[in-house]
């Protein structure tokens, strides 16, 4: 015998064993169960507690006067480790430069240092600050103090400088 | 068999896009804006291995006194080596409190490349003059205006003030004086400057 499926005769016997291996397979099994688990995560590290999400973007902006020839300081920002583990970090502290004649001539030259305390420092008083980046393991629970010295040199023109420092995961191991 | 690899390549970068979405690049960012404000050199009655006086760069004098010369001759005060090797074209404010002996005189206001090793005077930058018309200290401001300097980054910037008097024609130039104020029923005391260069950038 034989049956018309879309256009073509097929023999009923196909059919018939096409439909039973259907029947098998949905007799069968693939998972007793299923567990869909949700994590919430948040952020082991923060700046000044600040949670990068949808609404926080954690970028702080400051302006800081500065007499060329002198040094500028920034606010201290408060970075803390709210992990069980140690978080390894990495602040970027970029010069701002210029090139001229072809050669890279730096306008503002930009140190920073970290700051293991107990109360918010000042940044203008703080010592140690040093090119960067800087890398540094926060233990679990730890907070450190970034402070970011500016210092134009003596022959920088006026006018406004914007630099960009990140603190940043670094790669364990790295 | 084309078809479906394309197809997986497309999923395959979709997966590779949401665990990347997953993982932070940064936790925070600080994006500083630095006002920059053109520099004062100020005169400080501090002695430099050169012989001369220390030029501060915006800082008010360590030590205040008078310096005095004669006749057509001069008085530096000077930076260490800066180490650029130029300056924007700028105006530069000379401002000097001092008295002469025999009103009037003309006393010159210079701006010099100076070796800071051993207070030899290099090159003249920019010059300005003031007259003096009181034996007593008065303050006198006089301006230059120059283009862009060249400088040798080992080399410092000078302040030459010098007569053009004489014979028995006697400069005193006061540098720094020292000024009070109650803070706190505290009496704290400053040392101002006198005798200084600002600097302002040309447009």
């Amino acid at each position: 015998m034989k049956m018309k499926v879309f256009g073509r005769t097929v023999p009923a016997v196909a059919i018939a064993l096409v439909a039973m291996a259907a029947l098998a397979s949905a007799g069968l099994l693939s998972y007793y169960g299923m567990i869909t688990g949700t994590a919430t995560v948040s952020q082991s590290v923060r700046v000044n507690d600040c949670q990068i999400d949808s609404d926080h973007t954690c970028e702080f902006t400051e302006t800081i006067d500065v007499v060329a020839g002198s040094s500028g300081y920034s606010n201290a920002y408060a970075i803390t480790n709210n992990a069980d583990s140690e978080a390894p970090i990495k602040i970027t502290c970029p010069d701002y430069t210029e090139t001229q004649d072809g050669s890279t001539v730096t306008v503002i030259d930009t140190k920073c240092v970290l700051l293991a305390s107990e109360l918010e420092p000042d940044c203008s008083s703080a010592i140690g600050y040093g090119d960067g980046p800087i890398t540094d393991r926060l233990a679990s629970g730890a907070t450190k103090y970034l402070c970011i010295q500016y210092n134009p040199v003596i022959n920088a023109a006026k006018g406004s400088y914007e630099i960009t420092t990140i603190v940043e995961p670094q790669p364990t191991g790295g | 068999m084309k078809r479906s690899l394309v197809m997986f390549g497309i999923a395959f970068l979709l997966v590779a896009s949401i665990a990347c979405a997953g993982v932070l690049n940064y936790y925070g960012k600080i994006e500083g804006t630095a006002n920059v404000q053109p520099p004062v050199f100020i005169a400080d009655y501090s002695d430099m291995p050169s012989g001369w006086k220390r030029l501060n760069i915006n800082t008010f004098p360590e030590a205040i006194g008078e310096v005095s010369f004669t006749d057509t001759n001069a008085f530096v005060f000077h930076t260490d080596a800066l180490g650029i090797t130029s300056f924007y074209p700028a105006h530069w404010r000379f401002h000097v409190t001092a008295k002469v002996n025999s009103p009037p005189q003309t006393l010159y206001l210079e701006l010099w490349e100076v070796n800071p090793n051993d207070g030899s005077i290099k090159s003249k930058k920019c010059e300005a003059n003031v007259t003096l018309d009181s034996a007593e200290y008065k303050t006198y401001t006089a301006t230059c205006t120059s283009g862009e300097i060249s400088l040798n980054p080992s080399y410092g910037l000078g302040y030459r003030l010098m007569g053009a008097g004489g014979p028995s024609v006697t400069y005193t130039i006061k540098v720094g004086e020292k000024e009070c104020e109650e803070i706190g029923g505290k009496e704290v005391c400053y040392n101002i400057p006198t005798t200084l260069i600002e600097v302002i950038p040309q447009d």
